[in-house]
């Protein structure tokens, strides 16, 4: 329990330490929430978190959120640590949670892209945890206001997240999609693009997604 | 400005213009897309589908193309379907100017600037689409007023199918524009044709027939146009 007042490069440290312990005890592949991808030191994140281990603890340091967690029925394990997002942008992502009207879901969607226009990988990062909670038009008007703004997206895991919406059933998404990968990613987004082109029988829109590829490279 | 005998062929020139922009229907018309994603989405699909064309596509062209107005919705004239046209380029500035990213005391120039644009050929919108020539309501960039139409309709779902076919059969050619300098290139354009136009545009005094906007005076018209166009970053550097 100590670790909970421990400060952020204490908890990073152990969480460095101990991230084999959690893999063993989770499987869990992704990266975690700070920004460790040029380390390509793996952890756990929000949005996986494994069905073995249970929350029990979350300590908000300023833009910092420490969590401390244990199987079910077992020890304390570890400690997983994420930035946390500004509180207007929780507010703006709760209300695309629940708004009806287009217009102010773009509105509120806009919002987010400048933001992301500014923020750091890490911060990327946690906001694609985010995704997991959203409707499928949510998601589209997004990456769509993400994409319209041309934010360049930083991190790794959000690229991976949007990259997966590459295989949706809603056409609109599947093309959104990759148009943002396109068009934000940079070399990654190109790179996790043509990856998923490779398994056609998992995008139920490729030619769609094919179609606006040919469209921006003939730009 | 001396009107000197120099100076007469131009005007004379703009003078058969306003007539011509009056009396006579463009033959080409361009109109902007604020959301560029979505654009890409309509195009894709108007390219790879076929009519008849699915009600939700439908939808969208009304929905983000026209705006769900079937009147007034503001188209500008341009002699070809070029994207750089001079037409297409005054109407680019005119729709975006008032934008405040576009400000030259925005953090970053032109962030978020992104548009598609249509230009569609007259002869392929339905015949009972009717353009009014509207200089009055082209509300914020001057030079862009002789190009103003109003484009009404009854039946927006028609307009929409007809906006569809000519994409399809690549009748109406489309842009997209953004930080990649395709925007720049617009108001660089702009700028040129005003500069043949009033002479020279010295925001601080600005051409007196230049007038004055609904949220924008001549001299911030000028001033922006100058921060689109990024003259700064050409014009006598050491000054």
């Amino acid at each position: 329990m100590m670790a909970i007042s421990s400060s952020y490069s204490e908890a990073e440290d152990r969480l460095t330490r101990e991230v084999p312990l959690y893999e063993s005890l989770t499987g869990a592949t992704a990266n975690s929430g700070i920004e460790r991808e040029t380390l390509a030191v793996q952890s756990l994140s929000m949005t996986d978190s494994p069905q073995t281990a249970l929350a029990v603890e979350v300590i908000t340091k300023g833009q910092e959120r420490i969590l401390l967690w244990r199987p079910k029925g077992g020890e304390w394990t570890g400690l997983y640590t994420s930035l946390r997002l500004p509180e207007n942008i929780r507010e703006d992502l709760a209300m695309l949670r629940e708004e009806e009207c287009e217009d102010t879901v773009y509105k509120i969607a806009d919002s987010i892209a400048k933001w992301m226009a500014d923020a750091s990988g890490a911060e990327q990062r946690v906001l694609a945890t985010s995704f997991g909670g959203l409707t499928v038009r949510g998601v589209r008007i997004l990456l769509s206001a993400i994409a319209d703004a041309e934010v360049q997206l930083r991190s790794e895991h959000l690229l991976h997240t949007i990259a997966g919406f590459l295989g949706s059933e809603d056409k609109r998404l599947a093309q959104t999609a990759g148009v943002c990968l396109l068009q934000c990613g940079g070399g990654l987004g190109g790179t996790l693009l043509r990856a998923r082109l490779n398994d056609p029988a998992s995008l139920p829109h490729i030619q769609l997604i094919l179609g606006a590829i040919h469209l921006l490279s003939s730009q | 400005m001396r009107v000197g005998a120099e100076n007469l062929l131009p005007l004379i020139q703009r003078w058969f213009e306003r007539i011509q922009a009056r009396f006579l229907r463009p033959i080409h018309i361009l109109r902007l897309c604020r959301r560029r994603t979505e654009f890409f989405s309509i195009v894709n699909e108007a390219t790879q589908g076929a009519p008849p064309w699915p009600p939700d596509l439908v939808d969208r062209v009304i929905q983000y193309v026209l705006e769900d107005d079937n009147v007034n919705i503001s188209v500008y004239a341009s002699a070809t379907a070029d994207p750089l046209d001079l037409g297409h380029a005054l109407g680019v500035i005119a729709e975006g100017i008032i934008q405040q990213d576009f400000q030259p005391s925005a953090k970053k120039r032109a962030k978020g600037c992104t548009r598609g644009t249509l230009m569609i050929p007259i002869n392929s919108l339905p015949i009972n689409v009717r353009l009014q020539y509207t200089p009055q309501h082209n509300l914020n960039f001057f030079p862009a007023d002789d190009r103003h139409y109003d484009l009404s309709t009854l039946n927006p779902r028609e307009l929409a199918a007809s906006i569809l076919d000519g994409i399809h059969i690549r009748a109406i050619h489309w842009t997209s524009l953004g930080n990649d300098g395709s925007y720049r290139v617009q108001a660089a354009i702009a700028y040129s044709y005003c500069l043949s136009r009033f002479g020279t545009l010295d925001h601080g005094n600005p051409p007196s027939q230049w007038r004055n906007g609904k949220d924008l005076t001549s001299a911030a018209q000028i001033e922006i146009l100058k921060h689109l166009a990024n003259l700064a970053l050409i014009d006598s550097p050491l000054q």
